[in-house]
């Protein structure tokens, strides 16, 4: 009878997801309210949980809570260490979560709230939760190793090379869009600016805090921590109104951009415990309040999407980035549906602290699956702004016009009526002096976040306050991920310069670290300046080179794990994997295929930069304009070479991946496992 | 209710790193102090910020 009861119930859901996304699909004219997104997602992910993870741990894995995990036979108390499953389902959680599932499908709504909206849903259940779960469980069962060593073992040597610097390309172009993402939303605010400027010296506070008044208080010191920063959304306010103070933090995004640099560079050189790790718990508390703060606030007020669902933009002229829906929908969504980086967290701590091979299904897949939650409700807070509004805040003036009269005369005639009345009201609402041209997702995402929380107590009145809440949270964990990667980056930079000459890899050499430093910190500043100048707003170029070589890192990681399937099942199971690998390789392939070769400016680097050299030999350009359009042009095909780079690593390592699957396949070539040998658990869950 | 509220002060503990350094002070038979706190911070951030954070 319960067994009866239960399948009734899964059948209502699985009925319950399809009619939701097929209403969400068939809709045309209504207005479609939130909630069906919210729970379209809600009962796809559940469905995919509870059979096709269920079946991939059971039949594929043969997941075995007998078997002892690395946390229970290599425990040290320090990274190996079992852990209560849903305290590491948090962990793991908050590790993964990064600002590119805020940001991209915020931007993807360029196309309409579908798009975006459906890839998010399938792609999270069919693509991204299948590669964080397969690679936890690889990296599990070969004592917790990480995605490069899994790859020189299980493909060959240069697939760790290529993983490696992969990781190195990726984080360099990540580190400049996420930055220019923060530089384009804070470029004449002085509220907002005056905001992330205090979270500096608050992280110094914590710091000392934790390591002479009161070390390992790191709860205590991070509500400490938390107030201070509320304070200091309420001090930006005062400052902005202030005619002494408000000039000193109105920034141009030039001043913006080196002002980060600089941050960069120190919170890579400094002791760790002085800034980057009081910034990193604030950062993790902040972010998991605001998203759930989010999700409460969208099933309370249950807002109605004003963006269609589909635009006309989806034939490729859209004016926040270039390109057609296929592929730049899904390069763009990028994190919220397949992310190639969480693969380096599912081989990184997490498999060192499972306490059983059970929890792999939720900590791997299920996190994923509410990472995809994370997306759809960027998406709802967007698609809640009036399209005109939307439109206006994330359109470069070298596409809608540098004046608001133009932009919105242009943005109006796109069918998206809005007026430069209406934007100034809102500019006002929130404290800003305007809201054209804010592009990069960051401004449009806390302007949708403000308006669903607006709606509870306070109304309007606290409009401005929230709008710069929001602005304070995603700037607050950018920052973190860009102090952070930056050091990742100079150890990176490190490890490969020592075998050249020794002392550059020491970490404690401070010749070497500031070295190492000023490189990494130039590498990612070359290109954040590059889309600080850029007319056309800087993310119509670095968000897809961001995108592709994330989904390229995601190709790394599922050829590892098709890999492994193949050794451990032959062909049986490698759909599973393969499925996903050659949908990301076809949307990757061609859009950077796209992006290096297409005949039109706003989409091929390469036909971007003959156009500016026709420009150039044209002449009646100011030498300054001439040294710019030259830069220009240097930039355009150096983007070219990193989009070609990216193309012929992943190839490399895919034609390696395939030429040993047929190898096996065919039965040539016998290809051991290198799975660490069973060992029975003796761990009861009072061990945890 | 209680074992949520067990599990979310649980994740708050270990996100926060006091429930490693716990551990870290139980395993070495150490007591609570600035030296305990610095060498175990030195060592977990050490590790912490070698890894990349996701995007």
């Amino acid at each position: 009878m319960r067994k009866m009861a239960g399948r009734a119930l899964w059948a209502l859901i699985s009925i319950a997801a399809a009619f939701l996304l097929a209403g969400i699909a068939l809709n045309r004219g209504e207005p479609v309210n939130s909630m069906w997104l919210v729970l379209a997602a809600a009962c796809t992910y559940l469905v995919g949980y509870r059979f096709y993870a269920r079946f991939i741990a059971a039949k594929v894995m043969a997941l075995n809570d007998t078997r002892a995990t690395p946390a229970e036979r290599l425990r040290n108390g320090h990274d190996f260490e079992p852990t209560h499953k849903w305290i590491l389902f948090g962990h793991h959680f908050a590790a993964i979560a990064g600002p590119g599932p805020l940001v991209g499908p915020t931007l993807a709504a360029q196309f309409g709230y579908l798009p975006g909206t459906l890839w998010i849903i399938l792609g999270a259940a069919l693509g991204g939760a299948v590669q964080d779960f397969t690679i936890l469980f690889c990296s599990m069962r070969r004592d917790g190793k990480s995605l490069g060593q899994m790859a020189r073992e299980e493909i060959g040597k240069a697939g760790g090379l290529i993983a490696l610097l992969t990781v190195l390309l990726i984080m360099i172009i990540l580190l400049a869009v996420v930055a220019l993402v923060v530089v384009n939303a804070l470029k004449g605010s002085p509220w907002g600016t005056f905001t992330i400027a205090a979270t500096m010296p608050i992280a110094v506070f914590m710091g000392l805090y934790l390591r002479y008044w009161r070390p390992g208080r790191v709860l205590e010191i991070s509500l400490i921590g938390f107030v201070l920063v509320v304070a200091g959304v309420f001090g930006g306010q005062w400052v902005s109104h202030s005619p002494a103070l408000a000039p000193l933090f109105t920034m141009s995004g030039m001043a913006l951009a080196i002002a980060i640099i600089i941050y960069g560079f120190c919170a890579s050189a400094l002791p760790v415990w002085l800034l980057l790790a009081p910034r990193d718990y604030l950062s993790t508390f902040v972010k998991l309040g605001v998203v759930m703060l989010l999700a409460v606030g969208i099933v309370l007020v249950r807002p109605e999407l004003a963006l269609p669902p589909l635009t006309r933009f989806v034939d490729g002229t859209g004016p926040i980035f270039a390109g057609k829906i296929f592929p730049f929908c899904f390069i763009t969504i990028a994190c919220g549906a397949v992310s190639g980086f969480h693969s380096l967290i599912s081989s990184g701590t997490t498999p060192k602290m499972i306490s059983r091979e059970g929890h792999a299904m939720p900590i791997g897949y299920g996190s994923m699956l509410l990472e995809g939650f994370v997306a759809i409700m960027a998406m709802i807070a967007a698609c809640v702004l009036q399209p005109g509004v939307f439109f206006a805040v994330n359109s470069p003036g070298g596409i809608v016009g540098a004046t608001p009269e133009a932009a919105v005369a242009t943005i109006t005639s796109w069918g998206f009526p809005v007026t430069a009345a209406e934007m100034a009201s809102l500019a006002q609402d929130v404290g800003e002096q305007t809201l054209f041209q804010r592009t990069g997702g960051a401004p449009s995402l806390a302007l949708g976040m403000a308006h669903i929380f607006a709606s509870g107590p306070g109304g309007r009145a606290v409009l401005g306050f929230w709008y710069h809440f929001a602005i304070m949270f995603e700037a607050l964990f950018i920052l973190t991920v860009v102090d952070a990667g930056t050091r990742v980056g100079r150890f990176m930079l490190q490890d490969l310069l020592g075998h050249v000459w020794k002392p550059l890899g020491r970490v404690s050499w401070m010749p070497g670290v500031l070295l190492t430093s000023a490189a990494v910190v130039g590498a990612w500043g070359y290109f954040l300046i590059q889309g600080v100048r850029d007319p056309l707003g800087g993310i119509n170029t670095l968000w897809p080179l961001f995108g592709i070589s994330n989904q390229l890192l995601a190709a790394v990681a599922l050829s590892v794990a098709t890999t492994v399937l193949v050794k451990m099942h032959g062909a049986r199971y490698m759909w599973i994997t393969c499925v996903p690998l050659a949908w990301l390789v076809v949307v990757t392939f061609t859009a950077s295929w796209q992006k290096i070769f297409s005949p039109l400016p706003r989409v091929g680097f390469l036909a971007q930069a003959a156009q500016l050299q026709s420009a150039l030999a044209a002449g009646g350009m100011s030498p300054a304009q001439a040294a710019e359009t030259r830069a220009l042009i240097f930039n355009a095909q150096l983007d070219a070479v990193v989009c070609g780079v990216f193309l012929v690593l992943v190839a490399a390592i895919l034609l390696s991946s395939i030429s040993l699957w047929a190898g096996i396949l065919s039965g040539r070539r016998v290809e051991k496992l290198h799975e660490a040998p069973f060992v029975a658990s003796r761990m009861g869950e009072e061990g945890i | 209710m209680k074992r949520l509220l067990r599990v979310i002060f649980g994740l708050l503990k270990e996100l926060s790193d006091e429930s490693a350094y716990r551990r870290h002070l139980a395993a070495h038979n150490l007591r609570d102090s600035r030296e305990a706190w610095r060498d175990f911070s030195n060592a977990r951030f050490q590790k912490k910020f070698s890894n990349p954070k996701c995007c």
